[in-house]
Parts: structure tokens; C-alpha cells; sequence
């Protein structure tokens, strides 16, 4: 009787995953997600509803809007871009090479993280306005830094770029230095051996730091207010903007172009993940 | 082709790695260099593909002075143990790498180069697998895929860097065989690093070993085995007993022994005797040997290891056919009375396996003991 009972628990048992706990880490991880992310999100959406459909077009086909957006999102894109390449060489040079002061060098990397944003912004500015240090080189050359939409871009690269280094990194280190002596037995010139076997290596680590940079650069509003100069149509972010609607309590406003940026931004991201998952497929990782 | 080395030297830092290395290899060879880690076998190795530049010394390609050839310029099939297949790549997008690479002018054209392929596939037995990555591959399958990589630039010669290091037993061994019929039909020079004799005397035509960054014999694998001219040779080809003795008046005696066990031409002077278990014979009381006393045995189907302890108490590790002739089956705590048959004799040195790369040895006697008339218990084969 008992050996039974003991069989059918067994038999009852069997089935159960191996590494136990899915259901109450699932659980846990969507009741996170939904009180840090999606409530406060769907929130956004809340509000804006109120507009009406007509309401939020208008809102969102004002030219000033629709600037600021394409403003926001095309200077965070090429922050993200410039970190992109840069940041990647600045990671190359972090795991292959030994030189002194390295170990302060990578603290400084990570400063954009810790430095509020604010200060960033008022550094920046003074740095590039037309009497401040670099601005000082810059204005003969009739490059204006401050108060353009080319100060912005400066802004969010200074943002951005620990987000490439620290994803590019540890890849980069992972790739084995066989592989590109392989390549040089192999007859490769070096130029090749990057964009054959390095580049493809780390180009997911890559993809992962533009779009954390990228995402970073759209929401990014302390940095890029001081040293914007904020015209409308011409040097006026989108976040500012919402802040600009909320001062004049316009909260439907604002919070109709922050569901448009979410939309934008899911949908951005979105692709840039796919993409990612596709480029790992590829590499035969998964 | 063959390749020339003339003292090379290679330092890291203050580490002497390589120590004026000079070395001839035959067109055609498969060689082995052999030695424990630190011993600069895979630095050498290195030194030849161009991937260490050298301190000093030359390696000459046929008559072509490579030293001043980079990397891309030497044309070397390089294996490494790790396989550093380009994981992104398909298996047949490994293979072409070297030739999509080339200039221009100098690529094969597409289909000139998926035949390529398609052929070293065959060779290496990988067909069928082309479109595969190199994660969805076993260890084997991808050494294979690894070799067959260096092969398609039809290197001058072929660098193996402990090319079986990072896989299981069996498929090890399979490997070996295969790659040994490989070598017979392709018939390039290859060299290969191991730190395991047993691959390095199954596989290689000639094998060097190494300590040191130094050479300390180089020869076929017979020679190494049965003529080796160090004691670091000895002891790394096997685990030999080794017996404190002496020379006296033109006789070998063994510490303990009242008797010579063989004649030397040597000079008077205390030596070590090296000899490995098999090489051991169980003799008469009238027969000059060593008395002792059976500590441990253990049977080997056919055969028994022996512990032994001798009359100055130090132990003899000795393996025996199992019953011999005679029939006798040995058991612990049995007197038995032994004697080597093939030994070396090097002289007694302060730190003996710390020997330099000049043969302390003078004399080797393998098999010179079964000229005696040596009243033997045994002599029979297995079986």
C-alpha cells in the first residue's frame, strides 16, 4: 500500500522541471515589471486618452512638437552612432593594450554615470561656449557648438558612451586572440581580420550599447538643456518640451507627446532587438 | 618544404624561453615537439608561423629566410588547440576564409573555391556539413574543420599547437590514427606540439624533446626511447627506476650488489643506473642482481607490477610476464632476486634532472644485458 502511494508521488513528481522555481520567478518577474514599468507606462497612456484621438493629433502635428521629436530622436541616434565607433575603439584599447594610468582612465569612463546630469549640461556649456575653452579654438573655424543642435549631439555622445564601453568590453575580451592569429596564418591582412572576425564578434555587444545609449540619448534632458539653448523649432528637445507643457499645465500635452516617445522608442527598440537576436543566431551562440 | 633553424633565442621579459634552438626538418616530416610546460616547444612553434618575433636566430623556409616574412607572408597552416574557428561562419565560410581573403587578382573564383572546399571536406570526412556552424559541431569535428582550414591555403607547412589537448580519450586516439594517414597522403611537412610522449612516439616520424627552452635529444622514436641521451629524456619518455651505483675497474655495480651487472668502458665514478619496470628480469642466486623483497603486486591481465624492496630499503617499481615460464606466480613478502636488462648509466650529478642540454651520458647499453649469459627466468613474449 504504501510502495503505491510512494509511486504515484513519484509519478506525480516526474514531470517537474530540473531547476525548480519557474513559476514563482515568472510570477515575481512579471508583478516586478508591472509595478516598476508598466503601470506608471500604461499611466502615460491613461492620460493622454483623455485627449481623444483628434486631441492628440493636434497636439502631436504641431510643428514644435513634431521638431522636437525628430530633434530628440535623430541627436540621439547620432550620439549613439559616434559612441558607437569611438566607444568601440576606446573598449579595443582597454582590453588589448597595457599603459600607464589605465586603471584611472577606466574609472573616468564610468563619470557620465555618476555625474548629475545638471553638472554635466554646465560643464559642457562653459566648455563649448564661444569664450569657453574649446569654443574658443572652435568659433575661428566658424564651428558653433553651444546653443546648436550640434551641442546636443555632443551632449548625449558624453552621456552615452560608458554604455558602449562597459557592453563592449567584456565581449571583446572574450574574443580569443587565437581567432585573430588564425586570420593572420590564415593570409588575412589586418584590416580584414577586424571586419571579417573582430567586428562580427562583438557587433551584438555593440548593438546592445547603441540602443542602451540610444534610449538614453532620447530620454537624456539635465545635459542637453544648459548647452541647447532651447529655441523652439530649432534647438528644443522633446522632454523639454514636456516639461515646458507641464509648467503651463498642460498635463494632457505633455503627457501625449511622452506616449508618442514611448511609442517611438518601444517600436525602436523593438527592431534593434530583433536584429539582435537575429545576429546571435547567426553566430550559432544560442 | 624544409625548414632550417638556426639559434633561436626568445626572451619574455627576463625568462629565457627559447635558448639557441637549431634544428633541421626534412621536407615531408611529421615531427614532434615534445616536452613538459615552460619547456618552449609551443613557443618554437610560434617562432616558426611568425606569431613570436624572435630576439635572435634565423628559420629558413627551403632557401627563403622567413624570419623577415610576416605572419600572412609565411603561408603556415596553423592548428590551435582551441580550435579558433570563426564562430560567426559557416564550416565552408571557415574553410574558404584564407582564400576569400586573398587580393583580388590572387582569389580563386567562386566556384574554384566551393570545390576547394568541397574537397577538403571530403578529405577531413566533414562533407555533408558545410552549411553548419562551428557551435553545432563536436571537438573532433571541429579540429577537423580546423585543419582542413590551414590546409586550403596549401601552407608550407603544417603547425600543430597541442592539437588533441582539448579533447576526450577515445576520440584522441582516433584522431591520432587519422591524422597520421592524413600526413602519408598529403604528404606536408608537419610539425605538432604535445606534452604527451605517448602521442608524440605514436604519431611522429622524429620526435624533439625539450626542457628549458632547450633541445635535449632529437631523433626518431626509437632512438629517443631506447637511446635517450639525458636523464631528462629518460624520465620523461616513461618512469624509470633510477638506482644509485658505481664504476669500478671497467664494471658496472649497483649500490647493495657485490657482483657487476655489466662492463663499461666508462671512467671510475659514481653513476645513476636508469631502467624502466619492463626491463627487468627475475634470475638466479648465482646470477650478479639485486636481492629483495616483494612488497605489492598488482596483475595486469598477462602481466604483474611489482613493488620491490631492496637491501639499502629503497623501492623497485618492476613489471613481469604473468605466470612466467616457469609457471611461478609471485606473492607478497616472496624473496625474488632481479637484474636490468636495458638501462642507461649517467653519471652521478649534483641535481641530475636538472642536466643541460649536453649528454652527461656516455654509454648506453639497451639489450647489451641479454648478451650475458644471463641465466634467466623468463624470456618469453606475451604470449
Amino acid at each position: 500500500m504504501s510502495t503505491a502511494t510512494v509511486a504515484i508521488n513519484a509519478a506525480a513528481r516526474a514531470p517537474k522541471r530540473a531547476i525548480p522555481g519557474f513559476g514563482t520567478t515568472l510570477g515575481f518577474s512579471i508583478f516586478y515589471l508591472s509595478l516598476i514599468v508598466l503601470i506608471p507606462l500604461a499611466g502615460v497612456f491613461f492620460r493622454a486618452s483623455g485627449l481623444g484621438l483628434d486631441g492628440l493629433w493636434h497636439v502631436l502635428s504641431s510643428p514644435r512638437v513634431l521638431h522636437a521629436l525628430s530633434l530628440s530622436f535623430v541627436a540621439a541616434f547620432i550620439a549613439a552612432a559616434i559612441n558607437a565607433v569611438f566607444g568601440g575603439i576606446v573598449a579595443w584599447v582597454f582590453v588589448r593594450y597595457e599603459f600607464p594610468g589605465k586603471r584611472l582612465l577606466d574609472a573616468v569612463i564610468d563619470l557620465p554615470f555618476a555625474l548629475p546630469t545638471a553638472v554635466a549640461g554646465i560643464a559642457l556649456t562653459a566648455l563649448y561656449s564661444p569664450n569657453g575653452w574649446i569654443g574658443e579654438l572652435l568659433t575661428p573655424l566658424g564651428i558653433k557648438v553651444a546653443y546648436t543642435r550640434l551641442g546636443i549631439v555632443v551632449a548625449l555622445t558624453f552621456i552615452g558612451l560608458p554604455f558602449i564601453v562597459r557592453t563592449v568590453e567584456p565581449v571583446l575580451r572574450e574574443v580569443e586572440k587565437d581567432l585573430e592569429e588564425a586570420a593572420a596564418t590564415l593570409g588575412a591582412a589586418r584590416w580584414h581580420t577586424v571586419s571579417r572576425v573582430i567586428l562580427p564578434a562583438v557587433m551584438p555587444a555593440l548593438v546592445t550599447g547603441f540602443a542602451l545609449a540610444f534610449a538614453r540619448g532620447v530620454g537624456e534632458y539635465g545635459s542637453v538643456i544648459f548647452i541647447a539653448g532651447n529655441f523652439p523649432n530649432l534647438t528644443e528637445i522633446a522632454p523639454l518640451l514636456i516639461t515646458i507643457k507641464l509648467d503651463e499645465f498642460d498635463y494632457q500635452g505633455a503627457t501625449a507627446i511622452a506616449a508618442a516617445m514611448l511609442m517611438i522608442s518601444f517600436g525602436l527598440l523593438l527592431v534593434i532587438n530583433l536584429l539582435q537576436a537575429w545576429a546571435r543566431k547567426r553566430g550559432g551562440t544560442q | 618544404m624544409n625548414i632550417t633553424i638556426r639559434d633561436v633565442h626568445k626572451h619574455y621579459g627576463s625568462f629565457h624561453a627559447l635558448r639557441g634552438i637549431d634544428l633541421d626538418i626534412a621536407s615531408g616530416e611529421l615531427l614532434a615537439l615534445l616536452g613538459p610546460s615552460g619547456s618552449g616547444k609551443t613557443t618554437l612553434l610560434r617562432a616558426i608561423a611568425g606569431l613570436e618575433p624572435l630576439a635572435q636566430g634565423r628559420i629558413l623556409f627551403g632557401e627563403t629566410d622567413a624570419t623577415a616574412l610576416s605572419v600572412q607572408q609565411r603561408k603556415v597552416g596553423f592548428v590551435f588547440q582551441q580550435y579558433a574557428l570563426f564562430k560567426h561562419m559557416t564550416v565552408a565560410d571557415n574553410i574558404a576564409f584564407g582564400l576569400n581573403v586573398r587580393p583580388r587578382k590572387l582569389r580563386p573564383n567562386n566556384a574554384a573555391i566551393k570545390q576547394r572546399v568541397d574537397e577538403l571536406l571530403d578529405l577531413v570526412q566533414l562533407s555533408g556539413l558545410d552549411q553548419r556552424y562551428p557551435a553545432q559541431l563536436s571537438g573532433g569535428q571541429k579540429q577537423r574543420v580546423a585543419l582542413a582550414r590551414a590546409l586550403a591555403i596549401e601552407p608550407r607547412v603544417l603547425l600543430l599547437d597541442e592539437p588533441f589537448g582539448a579533447l576526450d580519450a577515445k576520440v584522441r586516439k582516433d584522431l591520432r590514427r587519422w591524422l597520421r594517414k592524413l600526413h602519408r597522403e598529403t604528404g606536408y611537412t608537419t610539425i605538432f606540439v604535445t606534452h604527451d610522449q605517448e602521442e608524440a612516439l605514436e604519431l611522429a616520424d622524429r620526435v624533439v624533446v625539450m626542457n628549458r627552452g632547450q633541445i635535449e635529444q632529437v631523433g626518431t622514436t626509437d632512438e629517443v626511447y631506447d637511446f635517450p641521451k639525458t636523464p631528462f629524456v629518460f624520465d620523461f619518455l616513461g618512469t624509470p627506476n633510477i638506482l644509485p651505483g658505481s664504476i669500478r675497474d671497467g664494471g658496472i655495480y649497483l649500490e647493495g650488489g657485490s657482483q657487476a651487472i655489466d662492463r663499461s668502458e666508462r671512467p671510475d665514478g659514481l653513476v645513476h643506473l636508469y631502467a624502466r619496470p619492463g626491463d627487468f628480469r627475475v634470475v638466479e642466486a648465482d646470477v650478479p642482481g639485486l636481492d629483495a623483497q616483494v612488497v605489492e603486486l598488482q596483475r595486469t591481465g598477462q602481466r604483474v607490477r611489482m613493488s620491490l624492496r631492496i637491501a639499502g630499503g629503497e623501492l623497485l617499481e618492476i613489471e613481469l610476464p604473468h605466470p612466467d615460464s616457469d609457471n611461478k606466480r609471485w606473492t607478497a613478502a616472496d624473496s625474488i632476486r632481479v637484474r636490468p636488462i636495458n638501462f642507461s648509466v649517467f653519471a652521478r650529478s649534483a641535481a641530475p634532472r636538472d642536466a643541460g642540454p649536453e649528454p652527461l651520458a656516455d654509454e648506453n647499453i639497451p639489450g647489451s644485458g641479454t648478451s650475458h649469459t644471463v641465466a634467466e627466468h623468463r624470456v618469453r613474449g606475451r604470449n
